[in-house]
């Protein structure tokens, strides 16, 4: 695995706290940058110059992450939180997390299922009953390493796995991964890399970059469902690991632009339809500020959950597909 | 004009035809980087938008396997098994092998089994029928008003007047939201279809209250508008992220069926309402 995927799954940026991630990407694109800028609500803007430029074009990923939030501390000193982003309340129980700056190390908790009555046993996981138990005896115990307001991420280590990635944020590591491997090259026209913010809680950063931008077109990179597992009927799966970048056609959020999207097609060695018109991200917030989008994405199992899985051969040709397109638009 | 919009297949995502039938109406109309369609009146200083969405229901082809198409429904019409598809020049069939429940797990059959291009968009089919003045046909209120829309788009104006046939209605209308975003209009009149027997102008609908005025001002040029209110009621009014937006609603029998029927003494009144709005001065 890439040790600079590595490093960006391993680095904690849940929404609305991705300051340790953005300042390592600034450090690793600095030498290919002809010009970077935060703004006030947190979007990365990396500018490269084109050769030749006709058009400005702005490539997209986000820099944040699902997790969660301390919202109280009880009595006997269990965390009790909320969640940040989409996450499914049944993969939270019994999960290593880390909570804050400090990275306190936790687990989540619930009450043991023998313990509950036979009618509630098979009921679905509600997140209001869990807690993140860091071993702390009391309140006050908790309160010197722990506060409100913390973030808590998944406690998960980036690695291979068979020949697959395996880590915590693929959802949108990759995506940030990807546009810093082409950051590296100079196209003909400015390329405008923007790292956003918040998009797991409603696409605010990209909707701010967008009007700040105003790119002549915008490719979101991101990291979307992939449902090529046991159990799931076929026509349910929305993308497969290792069958190449995965194209929208349409969304909750988007209906992609047809000519844009058969454009970006021509240039993809490899590539699927993303089948099953679920989820959004970042082009839903862009392309109503009258910009032409469209949608690229690397297929994952198991996102928004403690650890994903993605292809490098996935990853490769996502960032093929995109420089393809610089090269020839 | 409407027969000819009715068979022109729009769906959500593909509505090239119907904007080139336009362009040959409105030479000078021109297309934003999202698709919508606009005509500009320049007139006076002041902004007005005058605004009805083009799109119908769209189906995407998302996988095909075995003869049986997957296929995402973009839009708010009711499916059912039996309903027909069209693909370009291809047929299809909506199927079920969900007996109890129909409506679930449908696919569709094409004609010949064809194979469909993944990705694909077609349309629902709905054909055009007329008896005196009542009409049955798809997207009723929105094929209306882009008449109406045509016919006054040269007619005289105070305002600088944006004449914007809207593409992704059907997508909470993203088309809308992109053209206002873009023209940052002082007014926004729009056009969208309501089950009430009568044309009307909304006054409150989910996430949108007009401004007294704007109600006012709709009822005095044509006084047989009723006032809807309706908080529970979607409206593309709502998008408009305009202090001076009103919609009128165009009424339709069978909002939520493939075809509606209406009633073509509407539409003296909508291009009644559209001329004095264009003339109503900066106020």
């Amino acid at each position: 695995m890439d040790s600079i995927l590595k490093t960006l799954c391993n680095i904690d940026s849940v929404s609305g706290r991705e300051n340790e991630l953005r300042d390592y990407i600034i450090e690793m694109v600095k030498p290919y940058a002809d010009k970077i800028q935060v703004d006030s609500i947190g979007n990365l803007y990396v500018l490269k110059k084109g050769t030749n430029p006709k058009k400005k074009i702005m490539l997209c990923a986000h820099m944040d992450e699902v997790g969660m939030i301390v919202s109280s501390i009880t009595d006997d000193g269990y965390i009790r939180f909320k969640i940040i982003g989409g996450i499914d309340e049944s993969v939270l129980v019994a999960k290593r997390v880390r909570i804050g700056d400090k990275k306190v190390l936790g687990v989540t908790g619930i009450k043991a299922v023998h313990l509950l009555p036979k009618d509630k046993r098979k009921e679905k996981v509600d997140y209001k009953e869990m807690y993140i138990d860091i071993g702390a005896s009391s309140k006050n115990d908790a309160e010197e390493i722990v506060k409100i307001g913390d973030p808590v991420y998944f406690d998960t280590k980036a690695e291979k796995l068979g020949e697959l990635c395996k880590g915590k944020a693929l959802d949108d590591r990759g995506g940030c991964y990807a546009l810093m491997m082409l950051l590296r090259e100079t196209f003909e026209n400015d390329v405008v890399y923007v790292f956003t913010v918040q998009e797991e809680v409603g696409l605010r950063g990209a909707s701010v970059a967008a009007r700040f931008v105003k790119p002549d077109e915008c490719i979101v990179v991101d990291c979307t469902t992939c449902l090529d597992m046991l159990d799931v009927d076929e026509s349910k799966m929305s993308t497969h690991l290792g069958k190449g970048v995965a194209v929208t056609v349409v969304d909750s959020a988007t209906f992609v632009n047809k000519e844009f999207r058969e454009k970006l097609v021509s240039c993809s060695e490899k590539f699927q339809y993303k089948n099953v018109p679920v989820g959004g991200n970042d082009a839903g917030a862009v392309h109503i500020n009258n910009i032409k989008t469209a949608s690229l994405s690397l297929p994952g199992r198991y996102i928004h959950s403690q650890v994903s899985l993605a292809s490098p051969k996935d990853i490769e040709n996502l960032i093929t597909t995109i420089k393809n397109y610089l090269k020839e638009n | 004009m409407l027969e000819i919009l009715s068979a022109l297949n729009s769906p959500c995502g593909g509505e090239e035809h119907i904007k080139k039938y336009i362009k040959t109406k409105l030479s000078g109309a021109c297309e934003d980087s999202v698709g919508n369609l606009i005509y500009r009146n320049k007139g006076g200083d002041k902004k007005l938008v005058i605004y009805c969405s083009l799109d119908e229901d769209a189906i995407v082809v998302m996988s095909q396997k075995d003869g049986k198409i997957n296929f995402a429904h973009v839009g708010d019409k009711k499916i059912h098994p039996g309903d027909t598809v069209s693909f370009g020049g291809y047929k299809g069939v909506v199927c079920s092998d969900n007996k109890e429940k129909p409506t679930e797990d449908m696919y569709i059959r094409t004609v010949g089994n064809v194979e469909i291009e993944t990705a694909s968009i077609g349309n629902l089919e709905g054909e055009y029928y007329c008896e005196e003045n009542v009409v049955f046909m798809k997207e009723a209120a929105a094929r209306v008003a882009v008449c109406s829309m045509i016919e006054c788009a040269d007619c005289e104006s105070d305002f600088d007047t944006y004449f914007v046939f809207g593409v992704m209605g059907k997508k909470s209308s993203r088309g809308l939201v992109a053209a206002l975003r873009e023209i940052k209009p002082d007014k926004v009149l729009l056009f969208e279809q309501t089950e009430k027997e009568n044309l009307t102008v909304k006054f409150l609908a989910t996430g949108y209250v007009c401004s007294r005025e704007l109600v006012e001002e709709i009822t005095e040029i044509e006084p047989s508008v009723e006032k809807e209110v309706d908080s529970k009621a979607k409206s593309a009014v709502s998008f408009a992220e305009c202090e001076n937006a009103v919609c009128v609603g165009v009424p339709v029998k069978f909002a939520n069926n493939i075809r509606q029927e209406i009633n073509l003494d509407i539409k003296d009144k909508i291009l009644n309402i559209i001329r004095k709005t264009m003339k109503k001065g900066c106020e």
